[in-house]
């Protein structure tokens, strides 16, 4: 059966291959000729009706005889560059063109090597690339009768600037996120690891976005293996557009069909530095805060960067209270629906008293109760994501007192079930990174724990934890501490042990470098 | 990566195969009937005799270390007789799997369960099993570890909760035994508890090469054989110590000595725990046995795939279950009776038979 759905993607697979070489635009790479006039009516060609593309024309030299023209895209450009570094130079300071026009030199060379103070400017021939650093913010400049123009690199813009990120708020600990920009994320990376062998590779993914993705890496850590996985898959995206990188996330994963995220994600560079000291693969897409770590492990959605900067005893507690809860926002309901229908005996007798003198009147089943209750949670859940900050305050007093309060008072729910709800709604709120998977995950248990009991929710533990041991991260075991278990890992799982006892970097991660710090390195007094 | 490709390693076999021991544990009252308060005395046993066993397979595996049982019946039984002796394992593997299937069910319709059909209990089971055997061997192995971890804090929990109402002068009088019954009850652990053993041979093949050491296969046997020895040890003195003679006349000892542990009326009747962890370790069992008759049938057939077999044979499993026993009776007088003549055949019969014609043929040659 499986094989057979496998055989049908395939061939989804193939049909699609097929279409896309049929649509394929053909695109002539077009030269640039020595007639300037030319030249730019092909460019305003391509360029069409566009108001923002700029065309300035003028003429360099004593007897105006270079005609030079620049494009650039009002708004993208810096301007005062462009006055100041290309425009003045070229028509005022043209002390060096008097005498040298004559003597036949390569005025397109001597304009790049002596005149134009910008810093990164390159030679181009093909208009197509042209036209292409022009979206980008640069500007081009064509000369009479050369072949190729300039490209000089004057891309600004209007930025957001480095903020606290809104999701991993941390008591102790750098402040600092990323921003939309994948520059200066780059360089908030590069502050953190001063080090040359830390590599930055570009790529660009996107047929009409040509989103800029940089692959981030710390060589002689990093298995290499890791590194060559992850440009192949980012290679084999032949996508329109690249929006966030979510969209790069969901095209290079290795568990399409599963319910958990096999790719992490960090808006702050302290984590994302720290996960590529580990031995990942850092990909920063243009366009969002969000940059991907690769491979993910199951556990490392439960770690936070403060874990690593306080002191351990508390941060492990933390993380245990962590994994808890997300037993408990995955459990609680379904396990609660099972003891009340099945084994009532496992309940302390009083309790049971207690219990079910609550439930005396209320008229659906444990299982239903429970179902709609869950369900009333993410509703509420979800408006008040969506919504407007003033209306939130509405919605927890409906939350709270009409659902919450009412529906125990009328004894249409009983109000031990509100109080696992509540319990597991809280609990929900810890695993950020798991807790879609385990939202659905808890209707589903809620549904096998009133058919079947404790034995349903055994197997469907069983089933949950198989699917999680048979999934990968780029060839990295998923769940890597617990099963296959690897002892020397579990230092940094469930617990987190003191820094001085974590030399050597995870082994499930496979770094070529292991060691982390010195082996004894136990602070000692003089 | 392909299914049948898939290593693994000794540690993992080792945590598998102490897993696929602790599996027999639901039948611990099959000895019990045999053995009464001097059950630990009937495991020493069992444990030797196992470790007789044992010599025998870590010699076959010494002497094909990348054969599975059905590629090594081929080679020493040629190739009509070789197919006969592995289609006979496999019909082994494959009612043992049943067999299970059925004991596990059993358990949960009489205990916990009485009103849910026996049917949708071995489905339920069955189809995470199959979901495992799909994902490999390599997962079920893995997966070993985290639920032996369960199993031995699960212990670890009751000896501590039940302390104080253990009777250790259940244990007396000692040694009131006879010979027959001590051989027949140690016969039954050797061969329900360790010498089921005999299906690894279907996955030494699958050991990583860094696995493959020089005596490897010896640390894996003794080393699960002992510990898993050790477990059984500590479940039957807490069955023992907990209720006494009441013990031998229970279908499930274990499960019931738990039901006694009250702790100042907070932590009673907890036995739920104890069932999720039999579960499990059944899951185990299931798992092995239905991997080893799929990949068996793969082997035989010479097909290159085995993903399609898993779910008509799941099928046929669920159903052989059911009809397998009449009545749960009839499946303890089958572990007391039979099973320990029969499973000796191809626990050891065969295996003597493989290694005698290998030394045989081994002598021919060299002269």
């Amino acid at each position: 059966m499986f094989k057979f759905v496998k055989n049908k993607i395939n061939a989804i697979k193939l049909f699609s291959k097929n279409n896309e070489d049929s649509n394929k635009e053909i695109k002539v790479d077009i030269k640039l000729t020595t007639n300037i006039d030319k030249n730019i009516s092909i460019i305003k060609e391509i360029m069409g009706l566009n108001k923002d593309f700029i065309i300035r024309e003028f003429f360099l030299g004593e007897r105006k005889s270079i005609r030079i023209a620049l494009f650039y895209i009002d708004g993208m450009v810096e301007k005062t560059t462009i006055n100041q570094s290309i425009l003045k130079p070229l028509m005022y300071d043209v002390w060096m063109i008097k005498s040298d026009i004559n003597q036949n030199l390569n005025t397109i060379e001597t304009i790049k090597k002596t005149i134009v103070s910008v810093g990164d400017i390159e030679l181009e021939s093909s208009i197509n690339l042209l036209i292409e650093s022009c979206l980008t913010g640069n500007t081009v400049m064509l000369v009479d009768k050369y072949t190729e123009g300039l490209v000089i690199s004057t891309a600004a813009w209007v930025a957001r600037a480095i903020e606290e990120p809104k999701t991993e708020v941390v008591v102790r600990g750098p402040r600092e996120g990323f921003t939309e920009n994948i520059t200066s994320n780059t360089v908030l990376i590069r502050r953190k690891i001063c080090d040359p062998n830390l590599i930055f590779e570009a790529m660009k993914i996107g047929v009409r976005t040509k989103t800029k993705v940089a692959i981030a890496y710390i060589n002689g850590i990093v298995d290499k293996k890791i590194v060559d996985e992850v440009k192949l898959r980012l290679g084999r995206i032949k996508i329109d557009a690249v929006l966030e990188s979510g969209y790069i996330e969901q095209l290079i994963e290795d568990a399409p069909f599963s319910l958990f995220t096999t790719v992490g994600n960090s808006e702050k560079p302290d984590v994302v530095a720290a996960k590529m000291l580990e031995g990942r693969v850092a990909i920063i897409t243009d366009g969002t805060p969000i940059v991907l770590t690769v491979p993910m492990l199951f556990g490392e959605s439960f770690h936070s960067s403060e874990d690593y900067y306080s002191r351990p005893y508390y941060m492990s507690f933390v993380r245990i209270i962590r994994y808890l809860s997300l037993i408990i926002s995955i459990f609680a309901p379904s396990v609660f629906v099972a003891l009340t229908t099945f084994h009532q005996e496992v309940i302390p007798t009083p309790l049971f008293f207690t219990m079910a003198v609550a439930r005396e009147g209320t008229p659906f089943p444990a299982m239903l109760e429970a179902f709609v209750m869950i369900v009333t949670f993410e509703i509420l859940r979800e408006a008040g994501v969506r919504l407007p900050r003033p209306v939130g305050q509405a919605i927890s007093i409906v939350g709270a007192l009409v659902i919450g309060e009412a529906t125990v008072q009328a004894g249409i729910v009983s109000s031990p079930m509100v109080i696992v709800v509540a319990l597991t709604a809280i609990a929900s709120f810890i695993s950020v990174v798991h807790g879609d998977s385990a939202s659905i995950l808890r209707l589903i248990f809620i549904i096998i724990g009133g058919i079947l009991g404790a034995y349903g929710i055994t197997i469907g533990l069983i089933f949950v934890l198989v699917h999680l041991t048979s999934l990968r991260s780029f060839g990295i075991p998923y769940f890597a501490p617990f099963a296959p278990f690897v002892a020397s890992d579990l230092k940094d799982s469930i617990i987190r042990a003191p820094l001085w006892l974590m030399n050597r970097r995870p082994y499930s991660l496979r770094p070529e470098n292991s060691q982390r710090e010195k082996a004894n390195s136990l602070p000692q007094k003089q | 990566m392909d299914i049948e490709d898939q290593k693994i390693s000794g540690v993992q076999l080792t945590q598998l195969m102490i897993c696929f021991i602790c599996g027999s544990n639901i039948l611990l009252t099959v000895s019990m009937t045999v053995a009464k308060q001097d059950i630990w005395l009937a495991i020493l046993g069992g444990v030797v005799e196992s470790l007789v066993f044992a010599i025998i397979y870590i010699f076959i595996t010494k002497k094909y270390p990348n054969k599975t049982l059905i590629e090594i019946n081929d080679l020493v039984f040629g190739s009509f007789l070789g197919k006969l002796v592995s289609t006979l394992y496999i019909i082994f593997f494959f009612l043992q799997g049943s067999a299970y299937l059925r004991i596990i069910t059993n358990f949960f319709k009489s205990q916990i369960m009485p009103e849910t059909p026996m049917f949708v209990l071995a489905l339920a089971l069955l189809i995470v099993c199959a979901y495992a055997v799909n994902k490999g061997f390599e997962v079920i192995s893995r997966l070993s570890m985290l639920f032996l971890i369960f199993l031995m804090l699960e212990v670890a929990f009751v000896f501590v909760t039940g302390y104080s109402d253990m009777k250790f002068k259940n244990f007396l009088p000692i040694f009131d035994i006879t010979m027959t019954d001590f051989i027949k009850s140690a016969n039954i652990i050797g061969t329900t508890h360790f010498g089921e053993f005999v299906v690894f041979l279907m996955f030494f093949a699958l050991l990583n090469n860094t696995s493959k050491g020089k005596n490897s296969n010896i640390k894996i046997y003794i080393i699960s054989i002992l510990s898993g020895g050790a477990i059984l040890i500590v479940i039957s003195v807490i069955t023992i110590a907990l209720i006494g003679n009441l013990a031998p006349i229970d279908n499930y000892p274990y499960f019931q000595a738990i039901r006694i542990i009250n702790v100042r009326d907070i932590l009673t009747r907890f036995e739920i725990i104890t069932s999720i962890n039999i579960l499990a370790m059944v899951f185990f069992k299931i798992c092995v046995y239905f991997y080893a008759t799929v990949s068996g049938i793969r082997k035989i057939l010479k097909l290159s795939s085995q993903s399609f077999l898993v779910l008509p044979i799941g099928i046929i499993m669920i159903n052989t279950s059911l009809m397998l026993f009449k009545n749960p009776f009839e499946v303890t007088q089958f572990a007391t009776e039979i099973f320990p003549l029969y499973g000796l055949v191809f626990e050891v019969l065969f295996p003597v038979l493989i290694l005698v014609i290998t030394q045989m043929k081994k002598l021919f040659v060299n002269r």
